[in-house]
């Protein structure tokens, strides 16, 4: 499944879902003034993914893409996900007052 | 004169829906279009009557901008027919980008993505391959007698540099004496007005991609005078002068071959319309350009 869903497409997606039926891509346009160009990558991306149907410039949520929307909610429309990359492991974490020279780093890493 | 067209609005405002529909009709058609979107439409506007646009619009239709795929799956054509319909095999052969001693160039790059197409094919190796014509031509160690030097370049416009580099290379052969060399040139797309100079070059040639002039292949009668006014028109709005370079030399492209065709993300041929890469509009003001090309 897709690795990078881009703000534009979220919006797309969440009207798409919240609608429930095909929707007009100049629709998209006229309301977040989203460029032909986000619109059309949107709709190459979800389509070769199954995740929409899109048949005389309209689009239309497949089901196989409502139960993967469901599936992935949190993932794709909630910002405050937490994101692995930000988690610190456990053994990198000191102390407030803790300083580095407590640490004994130098004789681990330094020399 | 066709119906004139306002101005219109950059992506960042409401666009007609006919110029949307009409512009991601071509971003269907052509996905490179959507990494340059914001010169895209710059180009859009600087049309400013209908039949200007829709010249635009057709151009980029038929343009061909190769990327890495289509590029990779060329050059196994090529290598095949180089191996099977030319029946060549690496003993004393040696594919020689055309590039120039000191700059690189879109011939490296070809080079570069055809060699490992070799790699299952008998006894060819690296040393199989070199990037730099001149470096052939000038040592003589380089030039054997019997030898096959299979010459490659990424696009050939006019010809003209072709012809300069392969009479270039005849004389140094003749220079230093040796004898049976064999040359054959390949290229990964040519024009196909540039024919008569290669078969004036009396040597094999094999190109998967044949290129016709964007207009004055492409229509005819009232239609061709029209478009050929409507792009004179265009290029009317673009700066004379760019870093010593002279729009005249590069009207409909260098050469007048009207060329339409591009790598991705290299410099772009300067037989493109210059309206794709031109930099600078009249009174030298910046332009963004779909395509691009280093001076």
């Amino acid at each position: 499944m897709l690795k990078y869903i881009s703000s534009s497409d979220k919006k797309i997606l969440l009207d798409l879902f919240t609608e429930r039926k095909s929707i007009h891509m100049y629709y998209f346009h006229e309301k977040y003034l989203f460029s032909p160009a986000q619109i059309n990558r949107f709709v190459r991306n979800f389509l070769e993914e199954k995740v929409i149907s899109f048949i005389d410039y309209k689009i239309k949520l497949t089901e196989h893409g409502i139960k993967w929307i469901t599936r992935n909610r949190e993932k794709i429309f909630l910002s405050s996900y937490k994101k692995e990359w930000k988690k610190i492991p456990n053994e990198w974490l000191v102390e407030k007052n803790e300083s580095i020279d407590d640490l004994n780093l130098k004789n681990n890493y330094l020399e | 004169m066709s119906e004139k067209i306002n101005e219109l609005p950059k992506s960042s405002d409401k666009m007609n829906p006919e110029d949307f529909f009409k512009l991601s009709d071509l971003l269907k058609k052509q996905i490179w279009l959507e990494d340059v979107f914001e010169a895209l439409i710059e180009l859009w506007n600087l049309c400013e009557y209908k039949d200007e646009q829709k010249l635009m619009y057709q151009l980029l239709l038929n343009f061909l901008c190769l990327d890495s795929r289509k590029i990779n799956n060329y050059c196994k054509d090529i290598s095949i027919h180089v191996c099977e319909e030319w029946g060549i095999d690496s003993e004393s052969t040696k594919i020689v980008a055309l590039c120039n001693e000191e700059r690189p160039d879109g011939s490296q790059f070809l080079i570069q993505s055809l060699k490992n197409k070799f790699a299952n094919r008998n006894n060819w190796t690296e040393k199989n391959f070199a990037n730099n014509l001149a470096s052939i031509g000038k040592a003589a160690y380089q030039l054997e007698n019997g030898q096959n030097l299979i010459l490659i370049d990424d696009f050939i416009g006019t010809g003209n540099t072709v012809e300069r580099k392969i009479k270039w290379l005849k004389s140094k052969i003749k220079e230093k004496n040796r004898c049976d060399i064999k040359i054959f040139l390949v290229s990964l797309a040519y024009m196909q007005d540039a024919l008569n100079v290669i078969k004036s070059l009396k040597i094999k040639f094999f190109s998967p991609i044949k290129l016709k002039k964007g207009i004055s292949d492409c229509y005819d009668g009232e239609i061709l005078k029209n478009n050929i006014h409507n792009m004179k028109n265009l290029e009317s709005k673009l700066n004379p002068i760019y870093k010593n370079w002279r729009l005249s030399n590069y009207n409909f492209g260098y050469g007048k071959t009207e060329s339409l065709f591009a790598i991705e993300g290299l410099n772009v041929p300067n037989n493109v319309f210059p309206i794709f890469w031109w930099p600078l509009l009249i009174e030298e003001r910046e332009r963004k350009t779909i395509l691009k090309r280093i001076r």
